[in-house]
């Protein structure tokens, strides 16, 4: 057992000292980094203990960035798994003419990187020659606002944007998931008297759950990872109305020069998004369903 | 309970694929009915119309009187038993089988009466808390019928609930079922591609190949006069041998001549196959028509013949040789006793009153019995 254990630990070497090598190592760097003043330049480092993290509690910004991420990502949470759901469902169970259609359609903007969707959503939303303000002025709408300019319309554009570029690969997910539910299942329940809702709510539903939990887990991971969107479309605003943490860190590193303030609110995102790390792992220790 | 029938039924996929033609089936009330065949003959389609899985591309089914071409399957009053179970896996045994009642919204008492009757029966009482995944395949095939049997339906439908079994706990479930139509009194259709299944469970037989009925018929009328070569092929294990030869007369009694075998047949067969004198037909017989001549009785009319022995298959209570005349080879049924060796020659009386002849071109039956 003891040899086993030593020749495991060999097998597994070069993989765990490239992991200590590039994860680790480069974590507890950072983590020291959040304890300093650092302005990123130099390795002139001043060594400030909690001061970063007492700055970051009582900083405004700080606050603002972390309530729009949580914004963004309990609605991206919420709303891409029932829209990808609700598709999955349509297309798999013949609800719709062109399924296969609309299969392709939807799973489109995940071919397309992320910053071609904002440039492309940005031209959509702009008030003068967007196609969106264009397409509501057909219908006699003139006073719009603009749409990206403003405090209130513009974090739940973002929203409409995350949920457009994210909505397609959950679906894909379901649709697979959803088509491994072997079809006597549905064929017993019309037989027990369900309709296509009851179908749904209780063959459908419980026999995805496991899938939905888990992409549920990785649109939160990923929704407090909203960056790349955000830096182009909005960079932050209108009035930080759309600043996420991410785009508040890379704003104190890169552009005002505080590394380590930047750091610091780096490492409370990564506290946050490895404790639902460790909640996916709890939600996925359940044994799946069997069929 | 109730009858069930289906008039000139036919199902069509993509507009070009015949499933089912024309099938015409009257199912009695209280009646066990199997549907038999080969893969791909349409038996499983002609159940899943009758339950409404499958909509219908012509012709009219109606149960207990009342026609149900687009009535859909929850209201057809009838319950099915999938050859995959199609236990939900998510739910306990107690809850699959009162779930067709919830959704009917039957009062809870009566649920949980109605579950502990049908646990009973089945005997499954200690399961009724168990997930599917928790039961063995025949534990799971009574949950399924305990299913069915809960929703006091006009109709049983089954779907090869047994194929999923293996041997011995198949044969044990056939009888189970069979008792339990006995006990129900219900209408039950089963569909099954095990000619055994069927000849053991069946009050009458409908036998499919490529979506048409080859002939409807209590099991033994089945066996005895199969009305073409097909469900004389297929009905009875080993299958009946079967022999291509010409037909000629020869001192005024029909010759039987296939080249290394020539069965000269009784008078009576002259008046019946006196039309085929000159030409090329088939003949069928069964394995067990085929005798050791020591053993057979002496008021039995037969025919000897000599084989070389190229397999020997004892099972026990009886063996199966494989046997080659010339170019033909067929099998016997014979009895255990005097078990023969492979290579040697061995004689063989063939009872010739149990021999069916067919015609080559239609295959139909040539004998009027």
């Amino acid at each position: 057992m003891q040899r086993n254990w030593k020749a495991g630990l060999l097998f597994i070497l070069p993989a765990l000292l490239f992991y200590m090598l590039f994860m680790i190592v480069p974590y507890g760097l950072a983590f020291g980094v959040s304890f300093v003043k650092w302005r990123g330049v130099s390795m002139d480092m001043q060594f400030f203990g909690l001061g970063n993290f007492r700055m970051m509690l009582s900083d405004p910004y700080f606050w603002k960035a972390l309530t729009n991420t949580i914004f963004f990502t309990v609605c991206t949470g919420v709303i891409v798994p029932a829209l990808a759901l609700y598709f999955a469902v349509s297309v798999t169970r013949r609800l719709v003419r062109w399924a296969r259609f609309y299969r392709i359609t939807y799973f489109f903007p995940n071919l397309i990187s992320q910053v071609a969707i904002a440039v492309l959503w940005w031209f959509a939303l702009n008030p003068q020659f967007g196609i969106f303000s264009n397409f509501l002025r057909l219908f006699g709408m003139q006073d719009l606002p603009s749409w990206l300019g403003d405090p209130v319309w513009a974090p739940w554009c973002i929203v409409v944007v995350k949920v457009w570029a994210a909505v397609g690969f959950y679906m894909v997910l379901y649709v697979s998931s959803i088509e491994g539910i072997p079809e006597d299942y549905y064929d017993a329940c019309r037989i027990d008297g369900a309709g296509e809702w009851q179908a749904f709510r209780h063959v459908t539903l419980p026999l995805i759950s496991e899938m939905m939990k888990v992409s549920t887990i990785f649109l939160l991971l990923n929704g407090f990872g909203t960056f790349d969107l955000v830096r182009i479309m909005t960079d932050g605003g209108p009035d930080r109305s759309t600043e996420t943490l991410a785009t508040y860190i890379y704003e104190n590193a890169f552009e005002l020069g505080k590394f380590g303030y930047a750091t610091t609110i780096a490492m409370t995102l990564f506290f946050i998004t490895f404790s639902l790390a460790m909640l996916s792992l709890w939600v996925q220790r359940k044994q799946a369903v069997e069929y | 309970m109730a009858e069930v029938i289906l008039k000139n039924i036919r199902k069509v996929y993509d507009k070009e694929v015949v499933a089912v033609d024309d099938a015409n089936i009257e199912v009695k009330d209280k009646e066990f009915v199997v549907l038999v065949g080969p893969s791909g003959c349409g038996k499983s389609t002609t159940l899943r119309m009758i339950a409404g899985l499958e909509e219908i591309s012509g012709g009219e089914i109606s149960i207990d009187g009342k026609v149900v071409n687009d009535v859909p399957p929850k209201d057809r009053d009838i319950a099915m038993v999938f050859q995959n179970y199609a236990l939900y896996p998510h739910m306990t045994v107690y809850q699959n089988m009162a779930f067709g009642l919830k959704l009917r919204k039957y009062p809870k008492d009566e649920i949980d009466a109605r579950v502990q009757e049908a646990a009973d029966i089945l005997g499954i009482q200690e399961l009724l808390q168990r997930k599917p995944k928790a039961l063995s395949g025949g534990q799971r095939q009574r949950v399924a019928v305990g299913r069915a049997i809960v929703r006091k339906p006009k109709v049983f439908l089954f779907d090869e609930p047994l194929s999923n079994l293996d041997a011995k706990l198949r044969v044990q479930m056939r009888a189970e079922i069979s008792k339990l139509h006995n006990r129900l009194e219900a209408t039950m259709v089963y569909v099954t591609h095990d000619q055994t299944e069927a000849m053991t469970m069946g009050d009458r037989i409908v036998v499919m190949r490529d979506g048409l009925i080859q002939q409807i018929d209590e099991p033994l009328s089945l066996y005895n006069k199969p009305v073409n070569q097909f469900v004389a092929g297929f009905i009875g294990s080993p299958s009946m041998n079967l022999i291509r030869g010409n037909l000629s007369l020869s001192g005024g009694n029909l010759l039987f001549d296939e080249g290394s075998v020539q069965l000269m047949m009784p008078a009576r067969y002259t008046e019946l196959l006196g039309d085929h004198v000159g030409k090329e037909v088939m003949l069928g017989i069964r394995p067990e028509d085929i005798h050791d001549p020591d053993t057979i009785g002496r008021n039995v009319e037969t025919i000897e013949i000599e084989a070389k022995v190229e397999v020997v298959e004892p099972m026990g209570n009886e063996v199966f040789l494989n046997l080659t005349t010339g170019e033909t080879s067929f099998v016997a049924r014979v009895d255990p006793l005097n078990m023969p060796k492979i290579d040697q020659m061995v004689k063989l009386a063939v009872e010739i009153d149990k021999a069916h002849f067919f015609d080559l071109d239609n295959e139909k039956s040539l004998l009027q019995r």
